[in-house]
């Protein structure tokens, strides 16, 4: 149920996505500024691409975009609020900045080289328009204007209004109508003078006047107007005339072709916005996916988990406990297969512990007296249904040097007693005050003479037994022989395991009795019989 | 969480009612893989064949009413059941297979062009099955991510060198819902020890909260030439993970780990498609988990290794690819274009001691090298559809020679042939 929710959820929200995708077709509407005439070869290339492309009337010009012109070429864009620009010939101007919000307009062009020329809707306080070079920065509030760069000067002519012209150095001027001036690249700045290198865009702007008195004419009626007559006015001018195209006039072209370069210029434009997006997760999911693994590295490192040779997933864990100041305890356990086996081994001491136990502490003989000596070791495997425990106390004793002896062993099966042994003090003979097994022990190869492997079975009085399996084995689970070659002798130094299995009829688990294991005791073979 | 996914589906579907430009995006694949591993000393080699595949679907999205902020979900799903070259010896493949699923929801807020707000929640499950005892969909290392991130992303020019800015902060909680420790599990019997102060349950919980800045810029307007630089720091405090004192017991102090990554790449274009890129990494992880290597002794610990700060480590990560675009058309109307890609991956630990063939611990910190050679050829059959194929050979190699859990001194090739839908 919760699975066919999150589907249909999707199901929804991609079906409900795709009916609105005729939608974006208002973007050719939207767009801020548009190309409304051009002639020669005009290049255009989309901010986040490489390649220039030609440009398309009516196509939509995006902040980051770069326009170049060619030898005879012109482009002329118009913006929103009926304003409009014209690159000239041999131009390269790079859109720097193209937002409107609320009552602000911010328009930044940065004109790499070449000319400009400009008829600026009288702009509000919070509004800005301005052409950059690498010498100068033209501003307006309103105005028609011109601005020429090459390598070494900046030129700027105002036609009607006023612009502030100040080089990048901080120097200003305020250009009125009907004057010149230049900044160079050292931030020179010309007193302005009668317009005289300028006029020659005198023509450029009476043309463009004439144009934008149409476009604020129909902006009244929509913008889809101003499309159409730009699109009939390019084909008169290319000899066509309305009558002769078999299509309609629809938005953004009467050819059909135009409109859909259009869109799928803007469409495009956006894809790779997605794109970029997607892109961005997958790169913040693959460093997330980064550290996981190095967290499953770090385990296997470890031997906190391990595959054994029949693809099975072993893992073990070992803790160090100090439950009182004087024992500490070390837990293996270790799980595979839903069963779980661990070993338990408690040492107890004479005395308070330090944080870090010296060596000394572990030994058994000593030349002198010994300060932290064990007392007592008590060690459990068990299965979690099944236990044994091995118990062993200690007593210091002088006999030359100090030794260690132990004072009483003890073996348990499930808590029932099953050897006992003490020691008489300052003698070495043991006394038994149980019934030791009748058959002390039966030691014999498992399989074959040659196999390294032996097993060692103590039948008791009471008809119980316990057996002790010891397998040495390879690293690929395979029991080792006798070696009968040097390499044969290497392979065993360097690739041989330890396996360990206690059995007893007193166990529940009459199969695989205990399988602790020790990180040195890898058990590899789950099963002896496999 | 449900009330959470309830609220973004609202949000979501109301503003599909009232989107003025929705752009949606859908990528497939999918392939069969080969993988084949020479066999190391006395054993065979292995080969055998997988099969993956991937999926990421998103849209945008914008109002009439709110133009500047977009809605942006994706959904991501890949699997795959490559074999993997595990801890495993005689057999060394093990087909694992692995499903991850990422969801993320967010929205991109654009101040004004040149500054944009991102905000993501993110929701990832991700499931592995490694060994053949492992139930897919119950895997001890699945693991849920939950989180978020926010990044302020500005574009401005300097001396006319373009330059986008990212700065970020994200937020993550993971989970691992099937990783309990084998402690949690113990009987009554050995009760005092799950009643230990110190003793915890979800080992590898933790939250991470990374700090991360990019800087991607152009040499110059007209330059094809490139330069990404990026910074992250990474805090990850683990709930209850503990750190191991010097005698081997868990002391009051959680893990905290600290991971800072410096990266920088410079990718040339000479072309849309072709050009190569140079990449190095350089990550630095600190950490106050220590490890006391008990040597499989239990009743004389006085052979135990005590190594500080075990997760500490170096990596150097070098890499290079060539993209080309082959000049002519092959087959289909679209010309092909290969890949080649090298990549040297170093780990040096700070404190981690190598090991010999015996167990024994060396004189050497521990140093984990990889190399990898990637060979990939993809050409479109249609505009939306392409073929691919890919080729991968890993060396890995180390001073680290006991390999009784797990295998340091490998090769691995992977072959994939797939193919490739992209709206």
């Amino acid at each position: 149920m919760k699975k066919l929710f999150i589907i249909l959820v999707f199901v929804f929200i991609f079906s409900s996505g795709y009916t609105f995708d005729n939608e974006s077709n208002k973007s050719l509407l939207e767009s801020i500024a548009i190309v409304s005439d051009y002639a020669g070869e005009v290049l255009i290339k989309a901010n986040g691409t490489q390649n220039f492309k030609n440009i398309e009337l009516n196509m939509p010009v995006y902040e980051g975009d770069e326009i170049k012109t060619g030898k005879d070429s012109f482009v002329e864009i118009t913006f929103d609020d009926a304003s409009i620009i014209r690159i000239d010939n041999n131009s390269n101007l790079i859109v720097s900045e193209l937002s409107r919000k609320n009552n602000s307009a911010k328009t930044i062009f940065n004109l790499i080289f070449g000319k400009i020329v400009a008829i600026v809707e009288k702009l509000n306080q919070d509004s800005t328009f301005e052409v950059h070079t690498k010498m100068a920065i033209a501003a307006v509030k309103g105005t028609e204007f011109a601005v020429e760069v090459n390598e070494n000067d900046a030129f700027a002519g105002v036609f009607d209004g006023k612009i502030n012209f100040s080089s990048i150095k901080g120097n200003s001027i305020e250009i009125e109508k009907g004057k010149e001036s230049k900044i160079d690249k050292d931030g020179k700045t010309e007193n302005p003078s009668n317009l005289k290198r300028m006029l020659k865009f005198e023509n450029h702007l009476n043309k463009m006047r004439e144009e934008i008195k149409i476009v604020r004419e129909l902006k009244n009626e929509g913008k889809e107007k101003i499309i159409q007559w730009r699109i009939k006015k390019k084909f008169e001018k290319e000899g066509k005339t309305e009558g002769e195209s078999e299509e309609k006039l629809t938005i953004g072209s009467i050819d059909k072709k135009d409109t859909e370069k259009a869109e799928e210029r803007i469409k495009g434009f956006l894809k790779r916005k997605i794109k970029k997006e997607l892109a961005i997760l997958r790169e913040h999911a693959l460093d997330d996916l980064k550290w996981v693994n190095s967290e499953m590295k770090a385990d296997l490192n470890l031997g906190k988990t391990m595959t054994d040779v029949h693809g099975n997933r072993i893992r073990i864990e070992e803790y160090i406990f100090r439950p009182n100041p004087k024992q500490i305890d070390l837990l293996s356990i270790t799980f595979r297969k839903n069963r779980l086996d661990y070993l338990r081994a408690q040492n107890i001491f004479n005395t308070n512990l330090p944080k870090i136990i010296p060596k000394e502490a572990w030994l058994n003989e000593w030349i002198i007296e010994p300060k932290i000596y064990k007392v007592e070791e008590r060690l459990r495997l068990s299965n979690t249904i099944d236990h044994l425990d091995a118990n062993t106390t200690y007593q210091l004793y002088k006999s030359g040097n100090w030794k260690l002896w132990s004072t009483e062993e003890t073996l348990s099966i499930n808590d029932r007693l099953k050897e006992k042994k003490t020691r008489i003090s300052g003698t070495e003979l043991w006394t038994n005050d149980i019934p030791l097994p009748s058959t002390t022990s039966n030691q014999y190869p498992v399989n074959s003479t040659q196999d390294l492997a032996w097993r060692e079975k103590r039948i008791y009085n009471d008809g119980s037994w316990l057996e002790l399996r010891i397998y040495l084995i390879d690293d690929y689970g395979n029991l080792q022989t006798n070696p009968r070659t040097l390499e044969n002798w290497l392979d065993l130094i360097f690739n041989t395991n330890v396996e360990l299995q206690l059995l007893s009829s007193d166990f529940n688990d009459k199969d695989l009795g205990i399988d602790v294991v020790s990180k040195i005791l890898w058990w590899t073979v789950l099963n002896p019989k496999d | 969480m449900k009330k959470f996914l309830l609220i973004c589906i609202f949000i979501l579907n109301f503003m599909l009612i009232y989107s003025s430009d929705f752009i949606p995006a859908l990528d497939l694949n999918a392939g069969g893989t080969y993988s084949y591993l020479p066999g190391s000393s006395g054993t065979e080699p292995n080969n055998s064949f997988g099969f993956e595949s991937g999926m990421a679907g998103s849209f945008m999205a914008n109002t009439d009413f709110l133009p500047y902020i977009w809605f942006i979900p994706t959904f991501t799903l890949d699997y795959s059941n490559t074999a993997q070259p595990l801890n495993i010896d005689d057999e060394r493949f093990l087909f694992s297979q692995w499903l991850d699923i990422y969801l993320s929801y967010g929205i991109n807020w654009q101040l004004n062009d040149n500054w944009e707000l991102k905000l993501r929640g993110f929701y990832r499950k991700d499931y592995s099955q490694q060994t053949k005892d492992e139930k897919f969909g119950s895997g001890l290392y699945d693991y849920i991510d939950s989180g978020f991130y926010i990044e302020n992303v500005n574009k401005f020019q300097y001396y006319y060198i373009p330059i986008e800015t990212t700065l970020g902060f994200k937020y993550i909680d993971r989970r691992f819902p099937n990783y309990k420790t084998l402690l949690s599990d113990l009987p009554s019997e050995v009760s005092e020890y799950k009643a230990s102060p110190n003793t915890y349950t979800k080992e590898k919980d933790n939250l991470t909260y990374a700090f991360y800045i990019d800087n991607y810029l152009q040499w110059g307007q007209d330059s094809n030439w490139f330069t990404k630089l990026s910074f992250s720091y990474d805090y990850i405090p683990y709930f209850e993970q503990k750190v191991i004192d010097v005698d081997g017991s868990l002391s009051d102090a959680v893990r905290i780990d600290r991971c800072s990554t410096l990266s920088l790449s410079v990718p040339y274009y000479a072309t849309d498609v072709s050009g190569m890129e140079f990449g190095y990494d350089f990550t630095y992880n600190l950490t106050n988990q220590n490890y006391l290597d008990t040597m499989g002794t239990s009743s004389d610990f006085s052979d135990d290794k005590y190594i500080e700060n075990y997760y500490n480590y170096y990596e150097h990560l070098l890499k290079f690819s060539i993209n080309y675009e082959f000049p002519y058309k092959l087959l289909t109307a679209y010309k092909p274009v290969a890949t080649i890609g090298l990549s040297l991956d170093i780990i040096q630990y700070g404190t981690r001691l190598a090991k010999n063939k015996e167990g024994k611990y060396k004189s050497e910190k521990e140093q984990d090298n990889n190399y990898t050679l990637s060979l990939n050829i993809k050409q479109n059959i249609m505009e939306f559809w392409s073929y691919y194929i890919t080729a991968t050979y890993t060396k890995y190699n180390s001073n680290m020679q006991w390999e009784a859990y797990s295998i340091y001194n490998y090769s691995y090739l992977t072959v994939i042939v797939g193919t490739a839908m992209s709206f």
